[in-house]
Protein backbone atom coordinates (compact mmCIF):
# COMPACT_ATOMS: atom_id res chain seq x y z
CA UNK A 1 0.00 0.00 0.00
CA UNK A 2 1.32 3.49 -0.78
CA UNK A 3 0.87 6.49 1.49
CA UNK A 4 -1.47 8.03 -1.08
CA UNK A 5 -3.63 4.90 -1.13
CA UNK A 6 -3.77 5.02 2.62
CA UNK A 7 -5.00 8.62 2.51
CA UNK A 8 -7.56 7.76 -0.16
CA UNK A 9 -8.89 4.90 1.97
CA UNK A 10 -9.47 7.23 4.90
CA UNK A 11 -10.95 10.10 3.03
CA UNK A 12 -13.61 11.09 5.50
CA UNK A 13 -11.00 11.68 8.17
CA UNK A 14 -11.47 15.34 9.09
CA UNK A 15 -8.57 16.63 11.11
CA UNK A 16 -9.36 20.31 11.35
CA UNK A 17 -11.57 23.14 10.19
CA UNK A 18 -10.88 25.21 7.11
CA UNK A 19 -9.91 28.12 9.35
CA UNK A 20 -7.20 26.13 11.10
CA UNK A 21 -5.74 24.91 7.81
CA UNK A 22 -5.68 28.48 6.52
CA UNK A 23 -3.82 29.57 9.64
CA UNK A 24 -1.17 26.88 9.11
CA UNK A 25 -0.84 28.27 5.58
CA UNK A 26 -0.23 31.74 7.03
CA UNK A 27 2.80 30.40 8.91
CA UNK A 28 4.55 30.14 5.58
CA UNK A 29 3.71 33.65 4.46
CA UNK A 30 6.40 36.19 5.39
CA UNK A 31 3.96 39.05 4.81
CA UNK A 32 1.23 37.70 7.06
CA UNK A 33 0.42 39.90 10.03
CA UNK A 34 -2.07 40.25 12.85
CA UNK A 35 -4.81 41.38 10.49
CA UNK A 36 -4.61 38.18 8.49
CA UNK A 37 -5.03 36.07 11.60
CA UNK A 38 -8.01 38.17 12.68
CA UNK A 39 -9.54 37.91 9.22
CA UNK A 40 -9.40 34.11 9.22
CA UNK A 41 -10.78 33.76 12.74
CA UNK A 42 -13.62 36.20 12.18
CA UNK A 43 -15.44 33.63 10.06
CA UNK A 44 -15.23 30.86 12.60
CA UNK A 45 -17.20 31.87 15.64
CA UNK A 46 -16.93 28.56 17.47
CA UNK A 47 -13.16 28.72 17.25
CA UNK A 48 -13.20 32.36 18.34
CA UNK A 49 -15.30 31.50 21.37
CA UNK A 50 -12.94 28.67 22.34
CA UNK A 51 -9.96 30.97 21.92
CA UNK A 52 -11.41 33.71 24.11
CA UNK A 53 -12.27 31.19 26.79
CA UNK A 54 -8.67 29.97 26.81
CA UNK A 55 -7.32 33.54 26.92
CA UNK A 56 -9.49 34.30 29.91
CA UNK A 57 -8.41 31.20 31.80
CA UNK A 58 -6.26 31.60 34.85
CA UNK A 59 -3.21 30.34 32.95
CA UNK A 60 -2.63 33.79 31.50
CA UNK A 61 -3.71 35.83 34.51
CA UNK A 62 -4.50 38.84 32.35
CA UNK A 63 -5.56 41.94 34.26
CA UNK A 64 -8.53 42.67 32.00
CA UNK A 65 -11.02 40.30 30.41
CA UNK A 66 -10.40 39.61 26.71
CA UNK A 67 -13.47 40.04 24.58
CA UNK A 68 -12.25 40.08 20.99
CA UNK A 69 -9.69 38.41 18.77
CA UNK A 70 -8.02 41.76 18.05
CA UNK A 71 -7.59 42.40 21.75
CA UNK A 72 -6.30 38.87 22.35
CA UNK A 73 -3.64 39.33 19.69
CA UNK A 74 -2.60 42.70 21.10
CA UNK A 75 -2.22 41.25 24.58
CA UNK A 76 -0.62 37.89 23.78
CA UNK A 77 0.97 38.36 20.37
CA UNK A 78 -0.06 36.58 17.22
CA UNK A 79 2.46 33.73 17.65
CA UNK A 80 0.87 32.72 20.94
CA UNK A 81 -2.63 33.07 19.50
CA UNK A 82 -1.75 30.98 16.47
CA UNK A 83 -0.40 28.20 18.65
CA UNK A 84 -3.45 28.26 20.87
CA UNK A 85 -5.83 28.14 17.93
CA UNK A 86 -4.01 25.24 16.30
CA UNK A 87 -3.85 23.36 19.57
CA UNK A 88 -7.55 23.88 20.18
CA UNK A 89 -8.40 22.79 16.66
CA UNK A 90 -6.30 19.68 16.37
CA UNK A 91 -7.07 18.44 19.85
CA UNK A 92 -10.51 17.15 18.83
CA UNK A 93 -9.15 15.10 15.93
CA UNK A 94 -6.26 13.74 17.93
CA UNK A 95 -8.07 12.99 21.16
CA UNK A 96 -9.21 9.55 20.06
CA UNK A 97 -8.26 6.11 21.28
CA UNK A 98 -6.03 4.27 18.78
CA UNK A 99 -6.85 0.63 19.32
CA UNK A 100 -4.09 -0.61 17.03
CA UNK A 101 -1.49 1.31 18.96
CA UNK A 102 -3.01 0.53 22.36
CA UNK A 103 -3.12 4.26 22.89
CA UNK A 104 -5.70 5.84 25.12
CA UNK A 105 -7.71 8.80 23.88
CA UNK A 106 -5.59 11.55 25.31
CA UNK A 107 -2.17 10.03 24.83
CA UNK A 108 -1.53 10.82 21.17
CA UNK A 109 -2.69 14.35 21.81
CA UNK A 110 -0.47 14.80 24.86
CA UNK A 111 2.49 13.37 22.94
CA UNK A 112 1.80 15.77 20.07
CA UNK A 113 1.72 18.72 22.47
CA UNK A 114 4.88 17.54 24.20
CA UNK A 115 6.68 17.27 20.87
CA UNK A 116 5.34 20.66 19.77
CA UNK A 117 6.56 22.41 22.89
CA UNK A 118 9.90 20.60 22.65
CA UNK A 119 10.26 21.72 19.03
CA UNK A 120 9.48 25.31 19.90
CA UNK A 121 11.95 25.18 22.77
CA UNK A 122 14.65 23.80 20.49
CA UNK A 123 14.38 26.81 18.19
CA UNK A 124 15.41 28.90 21.19
CA UNK A 125 17.70 26.32 22.71
CA UNK A 126 21.08 27.34 21.38
CA UNK A 127 21.13 24.49 18.86
CA UNK A 128 22.77 25.51 15.63
CA UNK A 129 19.58 25.59 13.63
CA UNK A 130 17.30 28.48 12.79
CA UNK A 131 13.57 27.91 12.50
CA UNK A 132 10.45 29.91 13.08
CA UNK A 133 9.13 28.87 16.52
CA UNK A 134 5.50 28.67 15.35
CA UNK A 135 6.39 26.56 12.35
CA UNK A 136 8.39 24.21 14.58
CA UNK A 137 5.51 24.06 17.08
CA UNK A 138 3.02 23.22 14.34
CA UNK A 139 5.23 20.56 12.79
CA UNK A 140 5.61 18.99 16.23
CA UNK A 141 1.86 19.08 16.74
CA UNK A 142 1.24 17.26 13.46
CA UNK A 143 4.24 14.90 13.26
CA UNK A 144 2.38 11.70 14.21
CA UNK A 145 -0.90 12.55 12.48
CA UNK A 146 -0.32 9.57 10.18
CA UNK A 147 -1.08 7.31 13.14
CA UNK A 148 -4.72 8.43 12.85
CA UNK A 149 -4.74 7.20 9.27
CA UNK A 150 -3.02 3.92 10.08
CA UNK A 151 -5.44 3.33 12.89
CA UNK A 152 -8.41 3.85 10.59
CA UNK A 153 -7.22 1.86 7.60
CA UNK A 154 -5.11 -1.00 8.97
CA UNK A 155 -6.77 -4.25 9.97
CA UNK A 156 -6.15 -5.81 13.36
CA UNK A 157 -4.09 -8.52 11.70
CA UNK A 158 -1.81 -5.97 10.08
CA UNK A 159 -1.33 -4.18 13.39
CA UNK A 160 -0.55 -7.47 15.10
CA UNK A 161 1.99 -8.31 12.40
CA UNK A 162 3.68 -4.92 12.75
CA UNK A 163 3.89 -5.47 16.45
CA UNK A 164 5.30 -8.94 15.97
CA UNK A 165 8.06 -7.63 13.71
CA UNK A 166 9.07 -5.03 16.31
CA UNK A 167 9.33 -7.68 18.99
CA UNK A 168 10.98 -10.52 17.11
CA UNK A 169 13.26 -8.53 14.80
CA UNK A 170 13.93 -5.54 17.09
CA UNK A 171 12.78 -3.23 14.31
CA UNK A 172 11.80 0.37 14.84
CA UNK A 173 8.09 0.97 14.43
CA UNK A 174 8.43 2.72 11.06
CA UNK A 175 10.64 -0.06 9.71
CA UNK A 176 8.09 -2.63 10.84
CA UNK A 177 5.26 -0.61 9.30
CA UNK A 178 7.13 -0.45 5.98
CA UNK A 179 7.94 -4.16 6.08
CA UNK A 180 4.30 -5.11 6.61
CA UNK A 181 2.29 -2.60 4.58
CA UNK A 182 4.82 -0.84 2.35
CA UNK A 183 4.53 2.61 3.89
CA UNK A 184 4.71 4.15 7.37
CA UNK A 185 2.88 6.67 9.56
CA UNK A 186 5.34 9.45 8.69
CA UNK A 187 4.83 9.05 4.92
CA UNK A 188 1.10 8.72 5.39
CA UNK A 189 0.90 11.84 7.56
CA UNK A 190 2.87 13.85 5.02
CA UNK A 191 0.64 12.62 2.19
CA UNK A 192 -2.42 13.70 4.15
CA UNK A 193 -1.02 17.17 4.86
CA UNK A 194 -0.11 17.51 1.18
CA UNK A 195 -3.75 17.10 0.28
CA UNK A 196 -4.45 20.02 2.61
CA UNK A 197 -1.76 22.05 0.82
CA UNK A 198 0.12 22.81 4.03
CA UNK A 199 3.52 24.56 3.81
CA UNK A 200 6.32 22.46 2.36
CA UNK A 201 8.64 22.62 5.37
CA UNK A 202 5.92 21.26 7.66
CA UNK A 203 5.21 18.42 5.22
CA UNK A 204 8.96 17.69 5.03
CA UNK A 205 9.26 17.59 8.80
CA UNK A 206 6.34 15.17 9.14
CA UNK A 207 7.57 12.93 6.30
CA UNK A 208 11.13 12.63 7.61
CA UNK A 209 10.70 12.82 11.36
CA UNK A 210 12.03 9.25 11.74
CA UNK A 211 14.68 9.65 9.05
CA UNK A 212 15.81 13.25 9.45
CA UNK A 213 17.49 15.18 6.66
CA UNK A 214 20.84 16.45 7.91
CA UNK A 215 22.88 16.85 4.73
CA UNK A 216 23.59 18.93 2.77
CA UNK A 217 21.70 21.19 5.18
CA UNK A 218 19.73 20.50 8.32
CA UNK A 219 16.01 20.47 7.66
CA UNK A 220 13.08 20.98 10.00
CA UNK A 221 12.68 17.17 10.13
CA UNK A 222 15.93 16.97 12.13
CA UNK A 223 14.59 19.36 14.73
CA UNK A 224 11.30 17.43 14.98
CA UNK A 225 13.26 14.16 15.24
CA UNK A 226 15.09 15.46 18.32
CA UNK A 227 11.88 16.99 19.72
CA UNK A 228 10.11 13.62 19.38
CA UNK A 229 12.97 11.82 21.15
CA UNK A 230 13.05 14.48 23.88
CA UNK A 231 9.28 14.11 24.36
CA UNK A 232 9.74 10.35 24.81
CA UNK A 233 12.49 10.89 27.36
CA UNK A 234 10.46 13.54 29.17
CA UNK A 235 7.70 11.04 29.85
CA UNK A 236 5.41 11.21 26.83
CA UNK A 237 5.66 7.94 24.93
CA UNK A 238 2.22 6.63 23.98
CA UNK A 239 1.17 3.15 22.98
CA UNK A 240 2.77 -0.29 22.89
CA UNK A 241 6.51 -0.67 22.30
CA UNK A 242 6.61 3.11 22.46
CA UNK A 243 10.41 3.28 22.52
CA UNK A 244 10.82 1.37 19.27
CA UNK A 245 12.12 4.44 17.51
CA UNK A 246 15.60 4.83 16.06
CA UNK A 247 17.71 7.81 16.95
CA UNK A 248 19.57 9.05 13.89
CA UNK A 249 23.31 8.42 14.45
CA UNK A 250 24.31 11.86 13.14
CA UNK A 251 21.71 14.04 14.80
CA UNK A 252 23.52 14.51 18.10
CA UNK A 253 26.63 15.79 16.32
CA UNK A 254 24.65 17.93 13.93
CA UNK A 255 22.96 19.73 16.83
CA UNK A 256 25.96 19.37 19.13
CA UNK A 257 23.91 17.63 21.80
CA UNK A 258 26.06 16.10 24.54
CA UNK A 259 24.75 13.69 27.17
CA UNK A 260 24.60 16.53 29.72
CA UNK A 261 22.93 18.94 27.33
CA UNK A 262 20.36 16.25 26.59
CA UNK A 263 19.49 15.93 30.27
CA UNK A 264 18.88 19.65 30.67
CA UNK A 265 16.89 19.63 27.46
CA UNK A 266 14.67 16.85 28.76
CA UNK A 267 14.17 18.83 31.95
CA UNK A 268 13.17 21.94 30.01
CA UNK A 269 10.85 19.94 27.76
CA UNK A 270 9.16 18.45 30.80
CA UNK A 271 8.52 21.89 32.26
CA UNK A 272 7.23 23.52 29.10
CA UNK A 273 5.08 20.49 28.36
CA UNK A 274 3.52 20.66 31.82
CA UNK A 275 2.64 24.31 31.22
CA UNK A 276 1.04 23.60 27.85
CA UNK A 277 -0.77 20.56 29.19
CA UNK A 278 -2.25 22.62 32.00
CA UNK A 279 -3.33 25.32 29.59
CA UNK A 280 -4.95 22.86 27.21
CA UNK A 281 -6.80 20.96 29.87
CA UNK A 282 -8.63 24.16 30.69
CA UNK A 283 -9.51 25.10 27.15
CA UNK B 1 -19.75 -10.08 68.35
CA UNK B 2 -19.02 -12.02 65.21
CA UNK B 3 -20.35 -11.02 61.85
CA UNK B 4 -21.11 -13.45 59.07
CA UNK B 5 -18.38 -13.03 56.54
CA UNK B 6 -20.74 -12.41 53.67
CA UNK B 7 -21.75 -9.16 55.32
CA UNK B 8 -18.26 -7.84 55.70
CA UNK B 9 -17.69 -5.20 53.08
CA UNK B 10 -14.09 -4.50 52.25
CA UNK B 11 -13.22 -0.86 52.68
CA UNK B 12 -12.45 0.89 49.40
CA UNK B 13 -8.83 0.55 48.47
CA UNK B 14 -6.90 3.75 48.72
CA UNK B 15 -4.86 4.49 45.62
CA UNK B 16 -1.98 6.89 45.95
CA UNK B 17 -0.74 8.19 42.60
CA UNK B 18 2.93 9.03 42.26
CA UNK B 19 3.65 11.53 39.48
CA UNK B 20 6.84 12.05 37.53
CA UNK B 21 9.63 13.32 39.80
CA UNK B 22 7.55 12.43 42.80
CA UNK B 23 7.56 9.90 45.63
CA UNK B 24 5.18 8.52 48.23
CA UNK B 25 5.94 6.56 51.39
CA UNK B 26 3.11 4.89 53.26
CA UNK B 27 2.34 2.71 56.26
CA UNK B 28 -1.25 2.09 55.17
CA UNK B 29 -1.44 -1.64 54.50
CA UNK B 30 -4.75 -1.16 52.67
CA UNK B 31 -3.29 1.21 50.13
CA UNK B 32 -1.90 0.79 46.67
CA UNK B 33 0.83 3.02 45.26
CA UNK B 34 0.76 3.51 41.51
CA UNK B 35 2.80 5.35 38.93
CA UNK B 36 1.84 5.65 35.26
CA UNK B 37 3.76 5.55 31.99
CA UNK B 38 7.29 4.84 33.06
CA UNK B 39 9.31 5.17 29.87
CA UNK B 40 13.01 5.78 30.31
CA UNK B 41 12.16 6.83 33.88
CA UNK B 42 12.61 4.38 36.75
CA UNK B 43 9.95 3.32 39.21
CA UNK B 44 11.64 2.17 42.41
CA UNK B 45 9.78 0.40 45.20
CA UNK B 46 10.90 -0.31 48.75
CA UNK B 47 8.90 -2.54 51.07
CA UNK B 48 9.35 -3.84 54.58
CA UNK B 49 7.10 -6.94 54.76
CA UNK B 50 7.24 -7.06 58.54
CA UNK B 51 6.29 -3.46 59.26
CA UNK B 52 4.13 -3.24 56.10
CA UNK B 53 5.74 0.07 55.25
CA UNK B 54 6.67 0.89 51.70
CA UNK B 55 7.41 3.57 49.20
CA UNK B 56 7.46 4.35 45.50
CA UNK B 57 9.77 6.77 43.71
CA UNK B 58 9.47 7.88 40.06
CA UNK B 59 12.75 9.41 38.87
CA UNK B 60 13.36 10.84 35.41
CA UNK B 61 17.07 11.61 35.08
CA UNK B 62 20.28 10.04 36.41
CA UNK B 63 22.32 12.92 37.66
CA UNK B 64 21.35 16.02 39.68
CA UNK B 65 24.59 17.81 38.82
CA UNK B 66 23.06 19.19 35.63
CA UNK B 67 20.72 21.47 37.60
CA UNK B 68 21.31 21.85 41.32
CA UNK B 69 18.50 24.38 41.76
CA UNK B 70 16.04 21.94 40.23
CA UNK B 71 17.44 19.14 42.37
CA UNK B 72 16.90 21.21 45.51
CA UNK B 73 13.32 22.01 44.51
CA UNK B 74 12.39 18.49 43.41
CA UNK B 75 14.95 15.91 44.52
CA UNK B 76 12.73 13.08 43.24
CA UNK B 77 13.54 14.19 39.69
CA UNK B 78 17.00 12.58 39.85
CA UNK B 79 18.25 9.12 40.78
CA UNK B 80 21.14 10.36 42.92
CA UNK B 81 19.00 12.74 45.01
CA UNK B 82 15.71 10.81 44.96
CA UNK B 83 16.92 7.41 46.16
CA UNK B 84 18.33 8.60 49.52
CA UNK B 85 15.05 10.47 50.16
CA UNK B 86 12.78 7.49 49.61
CA UNK B 87 14.97 5.33 51.89
CA UNK B 88 14.76 8.05 54.52
CA UNK B 89 11.00 8.44 54.09
CA UNK B 90 10.16 4.76 54.57
CA UNK B 91 12.49 4.49 57.54
CA UNK B 92 10.81 7.50 59.11
CA UNK B 93 7.54 5.53 58.91
CA UNK B 94 9.06 2.59 60.75
CA UNK B 95 10.62 0.42 58.05
CA UNK B 96 13.87 -1.35 58.92
CA UNK B 97 16.62 -0.82 56.34
CA UNK B 98 17.80 -4.43 56.69
CA UNK B 99 14.39 -5.81 55.76
CA UNK B 100 13.72 -3.62 52.73
CA UNK B 101 12.77 -5.46 49.54
CA UNK B 102 13.90 -3.40 46.57
CA UNK B 103 12.31 -3.66 43.13
CA UNK B 104 12.72 -1.54 40.04
CA UNK B 105 11.02 -1.17 36.64
CA UNK B 106 11.26 1.14 33.64
CA UNK B 107 14.41 2.36 31.95
CA UNK B 108 13.06 1.80 28.44
CA UNK B 109 15.59 2.24 25.66
CA UNK B 110 15.37 3.88 22.26
CA UNK B 111 17.24 2.31 19.34
CA UNK B 112 20.30 4.49 19.77
CA UNK B 113 23.63 3.06 18.60
CA UNK B 114 25.51 6.27 19.56
CA UNK B 115 24.19 6.01 23.12
CA UNK B 116 23.85 9.74 23.56
CA UNK B 117 20.13 9.39 24.19
CA UNK B 118 20.32 6.33 26.47
CA UNK B 119 18.90 8.01 29.57
CA UNK B 120 17.00 4.84 30.52
CA UNK B 121 20.19 2.79 30.71
CA UNK B 122 22.04 5.48 32.64
CA UNK B 123 19.21 5.82 35.14
CA UNK B 124 19.52 2.13 35.93
CA UNK B 125 23.30 2.24 36.03
CA UNK B 126 23.41 5.12 38.50
CA UNK B 127 20.77 3.37 40.61
CA UNK B 128 22.65 0.06 40.83
CA UNK B 129 25.93 1.82 41.64
CA UNK B 130 24.25 3.76 44.41
CA UNK B 131 22.76 0.59 45.91
CA UNK B 132 26.04 -1.31 45.67
CA UNK B 133 27.92 1.46 47.43
CA UNK B 134 25.48 1.23 50.31
CA UNK B 135 25.33 -2.54 50.49
CA UNK B 136 21.84 -3.13 49.09
CA UNK B 137 20.75 -5.42 46.32
CA UNK B 138 17.77 -5.51 43.99
CA UNK B 139 15.31 -8.33 44.56
CA UNK B 140 13.70 -8.10 41.13
CA UNK B 141 13.74 -5.86 38.10
CA UNK B 142 11.91 -5.32 34.84
CA UNK B 143 14.17 -2.88 33.08
CA UNK B 144 14.90 -1.89 29.47
CA UNK B 145 13.04 -2.86 26.31
CA UNK B 146 10.72 -0.69 24.25
CA UNK B 147 7.63 -0.73 26.46
CA UNK B 148 6.32 1.98 28.71
CA UNK B 149 5.03 0.60 31.99
CA UNK B 150 2.51 1.30 34.72
CA UNK B 151 3.70 0.05 38.11
CA UNK B 152 1.63 -0.78 41.19
CA UNK B 153 2.85 -1.58 44.68
CA UNK B 154 0.32 -3.48 46.80
CA UNK B 155 0.92 -2.40 50.38
CA UNK B 156 -0.75 -5.48 51.91
CA UNK B 157 1.95 -7.85 50.66
CA UNK B 158 4.56 -5.86 48.76
CA UNK B 159 3.56 -7.30 45.39
CA UNK B 160 4.71 -5.19 42.46
CA UNK B 161 2.74 -5.52 39.23
CA UNK B 162 3.52 -4.14 35.80
CA UNK B 163 1.12 -3.30 32.98
CA UNK B 164 2.22 -2.21 29.53
CA UNK B 165 -0.15 -1.04 26.78
CA UNK B 166 -1.57 -4.03 24.93
CA UNK B 167 -0.09 -6.54 27.39
CA UNK B 168 -1.34 -8.60 30.31
CA UNK B 169 -0.42 -7.54 33.83
CA UNK B 170 2.45 -9.46 35.44
CA UNK B 171 4.20 -9.52 38.80
CA UNK B 172 7.89 -8.88 39.24
FE1 LIG C 1 6.35 9.11 14.64
FE1 LIG D 1 6.14 10.86 17.93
Amino acid sequence: MTAQELVANAKDLKIASQAALQLVGLLDDPNADNDDVVRVLRYDNILTAKLLRACNSSAFALSEPVSSVDQAILLLGHQQILQMVLSLEFSAAMTVPLAGYATEAKELWRHSLATASAAELLTKGGLNFEADPSVAFTAGLLHDIGKLLMNQVLTEDMQAEIRGRIKTDQLSRVDAERAVIGTDHAEAGAALLETYKLPGDIVEAVRNHHGPVIKPRLQLSALIHVADVAAHLAGSAPGWEAFAISVDPHVADAFQVSADRLQSLVLEVRESFERVDQLMSMA
Amino acid sequence: MSVSSKWVIAPPRKTLVVGVADMVASNDAGAELVTYSLGSCLGITLYDPFAKVGGLLHVMLPDSKIDSAKAAASPAMFVDTGVPRIFQAVCNLGADRRRLVIKVAGGAQLLDPQKVFNIGERNFQVFTELLQKNGYSIQSRDVGGFASRTLRLDMTNGNVSIKSPGMETYLI
